[in-house]
């Protein structure tokens, strides 16, 4: 049973997940397609720890179904392995060295490649004698890094493993991604609120909100999805009438208007005429547009403070 | 369309071999230390004395339980989250566990068992008693084979009611943990204590090692071992990893 894998699919049904009176996930449908890197994003609260735990078989859902290439990942002996879940601060044997981690990690992963764990050991400078309790936050990020890629995983879920990292260190760690991603193709699922550092890597994006998921599609269509409509402010008005407004900007009389929706035939057109720029919308920007708790509502439910 | 990945080594007998090493490390340490204090504490007694007619060794019977017992707790929490954060099983760390800490009980009693028999053929050899005053079935005419059958289940029903203690802590938290020990760690004490009643001149059962008393014993453990073993399983196997670690 050595089939190589490009990556495994996930759907899941009608997930909820409950933490006492906190609903974490709440009946959450979603696919993530097998073979991309997909962006979980969010805000604090929202659901992305959650919903990364229930993959992993960390957690049974409360309600609904979880598949991992077809499979409900609990207690499965086949899937288990092929299911890696790095979380901030990592699962790991805090009082044993590095060393030691790796090699009862890797015994565990049918794929880890011991070389690429050299590789970002050395990249990440990391000493194989130090001990993870002894180490620093960030590089306790840097080794749950090692551990995430090296495992080659056919579903490999990065939960926030920049956080502590320097910036040379994280886009390091971008690139050793996607340079690894292309040689051994798999499905990457990457939690971050680095959305303009990660952006780039984005095949398929999901953003969580409050437990229900907001947006579930490819990242390109997204970002085209968003509008800047830039001018004097009746004309902005008068162009955005019926949109998806997301937010606006004044300044003097010139007002800056975030819309979502495609562009039809003609717009473009019409907003030349009105002496209108239209122009890209990064995608962070739409996040925190679409995340906003005022645009969304139940800003005071969102409070709750649980890390989900 | 589901796919097959690459085969790996038995996910028990690779997270037994962890637990082993980590046990193991840590029975050195602790049999090094036992027995330098029964030497010492046997030399200090023979100096104040003049001879020494009881065994030292034997007490450390019940560091021998509670240590091992500790170490139970100490594998759940650190080494189960471990265990399915790199993709395996609650179902093989069961069994890795269960693997490793009947083993690790068997060895102890018979660690205890040797230096207890090399303690009396010293004081044999000196001229010396070998009284065993500790709470215990087996006395100082006991057959190796009693002394370690004995031992060994008390240590292994140590071992899982130290795993039981762990498992229930995970599962449910500091204040159920806490609130249970009496049912998790009490058949450890009663097991212990229970041949207490030799000393208390009830009619002779209690003041042997008769094949019979023994077996008894023996069969009272095996029982609650079982039934340790048994719920231990069940409680792993539905636990939930809390959100952070």
């Amino acid at each position: 049973m050595t089939a190589t894998t490009t990556g495994w699919g996930v759907e899941l049904h009608g997930v909820t997940q409950r933490y006492g009176d906190v609903v974490a996930l709440d009946d959450v449908a979603l696919t993530v397609r097998p073979g991309t890197i997909t962006g979980l994003l969010g805000r604090n609260g929202s659901g992305k720890s959650t919903l990364g735990s229930l993959l992993a078989a960390f957690r049974r859902p409360t309600a609904g179904r979880v598949l991992v290439d077809g499979e409900d990942p609990w207690e499965n002996e086949r899937v288990a392995p092929g299911v890696c879940f790095v979380r901030e601060s990592g699962d790991v044997l805090d009082d044993y060295s590095l060393k030691d981690n790796v090699a009862y990690l890797s015994g565990a992963r049918p794929h880890f490649s011991h070389e690429l764990a050299g590789e970002l050991l050395e990249l990440f400078e990391l000493d194989l004698k130090r001990k993870p309790s002894k180490l620093s936050r960030g590089k306790k990020s840097a080794f749950g890094i090692v551990v995430g890629l090296a495992s080659r995983a056919p579903l490999t879920i990065l939960d926030e493993v920049h956080l502590g990292l320097d910036a040379p260190s994280r886009y390091a760690f971008y690139d050793a991604l996607l340079a690894d991603y292309a040689e051994h193709p798999r499905t990457v699922v990457l939690s971050s609120h680095l959305i303009d550092e990660v952006e780039r890597l984005l095949e398929d994006v999901v953003v969580l909100d409050r437990g229900r998921v907001l947006i579930a599609q490819d990242a390109e269509s997204l970002r085209a999805e968003g509008v800047s409509v830039t001018g004097p402010t009746a004309a902005v008005a008068d162009f955005v009438a019926g949109r998806d407004v997301l937010a606006t900007q004044r300044l003097g009389g010139t007002t800056q208007t975030t819309v979502r929706g495609a562009l039809v035939e003609g717009d473009a057109r019409r907003a030349r005429e009105a002496g209108l720029e239209l122009g890209p919308v990064p995608l962070q920007d739409l996040f925190v547009h679409l995340t906003d708790p005022v645009r969304t509502g139940g800003a005071a439910a969102h409070a709750q403070g649980v890390d989900r | 369309m589901t796919t097959t990945v690459a085969a790996r080594p038995s996910p028990t007998a690779h997270t037994a071999r962890r637990l082993g090493a980590a046990l193991a490390t840590m029975a050195w340490i602790f049999w090094a230390i036992a027995v330098v204090a029964a030497v010492t504490a046997t030399l200090v007694a023979w100096r104040v004395a003049g001879s020494v007619d009881v065994s030292i060794m034997v007490y450390a019977r019940q560091a021998a339980t509670w240590f091992p017992f500790s170490l139970g707790i100490m594998l759940v929490a650190a080494y189960l989250r471990v265990h399915i954060a790199s993709g395996m099983t609650r179902r093989t760390f069961v069994r890795a566990a269960l693997l490793v800490e009947v083993a690790a009980g068997v060895g102890y009693a018979a660690v205890f068992t040797a230096l207890v028999l090399l303690e009396r053929a010293v004081h044999d050899a000196l001229g010396w008693g070998a009284v065993i005053t500790e709470v215990q079935l087996a006395d100082e005419y006991a057959s190796a084979g009693a002394m370690l059958l004995e031992m060994s289940v008390t240590c292994v029903v140590a071992n899982l009611s130290g795993l039981l203690v762990g498992a229930v802590y995970q599962r449910f938290g500091a204040w159920a943990g806490t609130l249970t020990l009496p049912l998790t760690v009490g058949p450890l004490v009663l097991l212990l204590y229970i041949p207490g009643v030799r000393f208390v001149d009830l009619p002779g059962i209690w003041t042997t090692t008769a094949a019979g008393h023994l077996a008894l014993a023996v069969g009272v453990g095996v029982v609650l071992a079982a039934v340790m073993a048994a719920v231990f399983a069940a409680l792993v196997r539905r636990l939930q990893l809390a959100p952070a670690p």
